[in-house]
């Protein structure tokens, strides 16, 4: 295996690992951590504070009949129900299909790739979630993306291939974060997918909101 | 001083001797524990495998019963903490229980600490719970602000260390922001408002507490 450059930051991985990232988010973390053992070995690390701290809580009863209507709900889980079928895909249930491409080098051939340009495909995952956009993206070796800056942050995840930019060269499993600020023309050196995941603009609104804006922006 | 892990009666004694903090009330999620429980701890993990070895082969349901009369009430309150009602606790717990119940001839994989796999699978059910109630997770502020973009800074940990033997080591101050992370619906911002401190103090102190660990696991990169 290739050796992995590009990780998610210590203050990401805890924030995955303490349940602080939206699900949308955590599967790029996860995903990473399936190519990169250092990463999987710290998450479970973090993760171990979380399960110490659990086992230290006090404790809040649970109603009286809770085990017993367990049993029940498990007895009638054991009868096989039938899936609803034409679900709209998000990206969990495509999250199968990334793994082989990811994982195995599957062929991404059979995917329903919106193609833009001859050498630019891309497909939307509906992620369920108002404040992210996830979309798998084909860039085909040699293509240039035009630069530009993102409205928000973007994650992304490499699948396969390999992409650069004048930050570095990301390689298959590579973590690249990037915020609104930066700004990049990014170059498929390989056939490339990537998974990518981008955040609507953020700023607060609330009590707190000009005093956060100030503090986070200057 | 809030304490995170009591790991003694003997210490957990001295430091309630000095309360200094201003969230000295923070405790309250927390029992107060004998003085075995390190010792007990790392027995009743192999006791917890076991169990779950048994759930996993032959459906144990008095295998089953036990880790739910040990987890649940303790899951309950980690649900809670989460700002969810009672009832929506006391579903999530049941929730848990069903994927411990079906996946436990997983746990292999994961080794380690039965506590560490159940607080995964409950720390899941809360993000999808979250979003299939239309919830807001976050701290924000944790993946949008500045320092966490910046990709300088990585974790450092040595691979094989017991990271959960040194949470002693740290100050209160870094064990308490730490221990606010996981079990409370931790914004900075919330964070900040309740220890009465900056913004910039509490991501310093998350900061901190990272850096010591990683100098406590003998890595000086």
């Amino acid at each position: 295996m290739t050796t992995i450059l590009h990780h998610p930051n210590a203050e990401t991985l805890l924030a995955h690992a303490s349940g602080h990232l939206t699900l949308t988010e955590s599967i790029l973390i996860r995903l990473h951590a399936k190519a990169c053992e250092t990463c999987a070995h710290h998450l479970t690390e973090l993760e171990q504070i979380g399960g110490r701290v659990l086992t230290h809580m006090s404790d809040t009863p649970v109603a009286s009949n809770a085990f017993a209507n367990l049993m029940e709900k498990l007895a009638q889980e054991d009868t096989p129900t039938q899936l609803s079928v034409t679900r709209q895909p998000t990206i969990e249930t495509v999250l199968p299909v990334i793994e082989d491409i990811f994982l195995h080098g599957a062929s991404s051939d059979t995917l329903n790739w919106q193609w833009r340009t001859k050498r630019f495909a891309e497909i939307s995952l509906p992620v369920n979630d108002t404040h992210h956009e996830a979309k798998l993206i084909y860039i085909k070796k040699g293509m240039k993306i035009p630069r530009h800056t993102h409205t928000g942050d973007e994650y992304t995840l490499v699948l396969q291939g390999a992409f650069s930019d004048a930050d570095g060269t990301y390689k298959r499993g590579d973590y690249i974060a990037k915020n609104a600020h930066d700004e990049h023309a990014p170059v498929a050196l390989s056939d490339c997918i990537c998974l990518a995941l981008t955040t609507a603009p953020l700023k607060f609104t609330g009590t707190f909101g000009p005093v956060l804006n100030w503090m986070l922006n200057s | 001083m809030a304490n995170v892990i009591v790991i003694s009666e003997h210490n957990a004694h001295t430091r309630n001797m000095k309360k200094d903090t201003p969230v000295s009330n923070y405790r309250a999620h927390l029992a107060p524990r004998g003085p075995n429980v390190i010792s007990m701890q790392e027995k009743t993990n192999d006791y917890w495998i076991s169990c779950l070895v048994k759930i996993a082969q032959t459906k144990n349901q008095l295998a089953f019963h036990e880790l739910f009369d040990f987890f649940a009430p303790k899951l309950k309150t980690f649900y809670m903490s989460q700002h969810l009602s009672f009832q929506e606790s006391e579903e999530l717990v049941q929730e848990t229980f069903i994927s411990v119940w079906k996946y436990a001839d997983y746990f292999e994989e994961n080794k380690g600490y039965v506590s560490t796999w159940i607080y995964t699978i409950a720390r899941n059910k809360k993000l999808d719970y979250f979003r299939k109630t239309n919830r807001q997770v976050k701290t924000v502020e944790l993946v949008n602000d500045d320092w966490a973009i910046d990709t300088g800074e990585q974790y450092t940990i040595k691979l094989g260390n017991d990271v959960v033997g040194l949470l002693p080591h740290l100050t209160n101050d870094q064990r308490e922001v730490i221990q606010k992370v996981y079990f409370e619906e931790l914004s900075h911002q919330k964070a900040a408002h309740v220890l009465n401190i900056t913004l910039g103090t509490v991501k310093g102190r998350i900061r901190s507490a990272l850096k010591t660990l990683n100098i406590l696991m003998g890595d000086d990169a």
